[in-house]
């Protein structure tokens, strides 16, 4: 029982460090040819769709605040809260089909995903922005979305089997 | 449960692009003759974008109008998706620049249609 939380908190901040990592390397990667300006692949998300999965709603909440502290310090308060509310949206809205419902597969999850991450950092620009112009670049944004949501969701499928193996470390321990 | 495609995830994809061609349709695309910079949300500045070619530089954000459009020739932001965004004629039309707080509107005719000021 002791030695199952230990693994699953070990899990928890490998997880996070994981996403921190993945969204700080993807801020390098030059823009895509096919996406428009701005738009990031979201490789963060993978993670907290496999936390989602299987780690459990306070694991997941933490991995998002983590990940919009991070983006805090480095990018400055703005950013933070954009990171913060695209991360809590689409956090809560994976807790709800991927740990609750279970629907959805890998790339509608992936899609879902980047569309509540989008909407909520575009919320978030139109109360820092304070201008409903911002909203002009929802179309594009949803399509993107689809396009980068398709990407992370075959990725995640193509990664759970080995997520499922953490998984294994403390689910069985935890039965004991 | 873990498969890659369920019937759940084609309806989702679909009802996203359905949405996005949605307000795409919506977005209205008459010319537009003038164009509000804001700045914090509020109105600092309302510019015909017809007249003679002017730059001004607004928190950090440089922008030039006249001649039939206006847009964002540089800005100290990091990502720089203002300057991306191209020159704007068309109203609805926008660039904003999220950590400079500043946005770049064409107005449309009908003020009060929502769709006129969000697309």
């Amino acid at each position: 029982m002791k030695s199952g939380k230990i693994q699953k908190l070990t899990v928890t901040a490998l997880f996070t460090s994981l996403s921190v990592v993945l969204s700080a390397l993807e801020s390098f990667l030059p823009s895509f040819a096919i996406l428009p300006p701005g738009a990031k692949p979201g490789f963060s998300n993978i993670i907290v769709m496999f936390s989602a999965m299987s780690l459990g709603v306070p694991q997941t909440l933490f991995i998002v605040c983590a990940k919009a502290f991070f983006a805090f310090l480095t990018r400055g308060a703005v950013a933070g809260l954009m990171s913060l509310a695209g991360g809590l949206l689409s956090g809560v809205c994976m807790l709800i089909t991927l740990g609750k419902l279970k629907m959805t597969g890998c790339i509608g999850a992936g899609v879902l995903s980047a569309v509540c991450h989008n909407t909520g950092q575009l919320i978030v620009s139109f109360f820092t922005v304070g201008s409903s112009a911002v909203f002009g670049y929802a179309p594009v944004m949803l399509i993107a979305s689809v396009a980068t949501g398709v990407v992370t969701g075959a990725i995640l499928r193509a990664a759970l089997p080995y997520f499922k193996g953490l998984e294994k470390l403390f689910s069985k321990e935890m039965e004991r | 449960m873990r498969r890659l495609v369920t019937r759940a995830d084609v309806i989702i994809i679909t009802a996203v692009i359905l949405l996005a061609a949605f307000l795409w349709v919506l977005n209205p695309k008459e010319t537009g003759e003038t164009a509000v910079i804001r700045v914090d949300g509020k109105e600092y500045i309302t510019v015909n974008i017809n007249g003679e070619l002017t730059e001004t530089t607004v928190n950090g954000v440089s922008i030039v109008y006249g001649g039939g459009d206006i847009y964002i020739k540089d800005s100290t932001c990091r990502d720089k998706i203002c300057v991306k965004a191209g020159r704007l004629s068309k109203q609805g039309q926008s660039a904003v620049c999220a950590p400079n707080r500043v946005s770049v509107e064409i107005k449309g005719k009908s003020k009060n249609a929502p769709w006129a000021v969000t697309g």
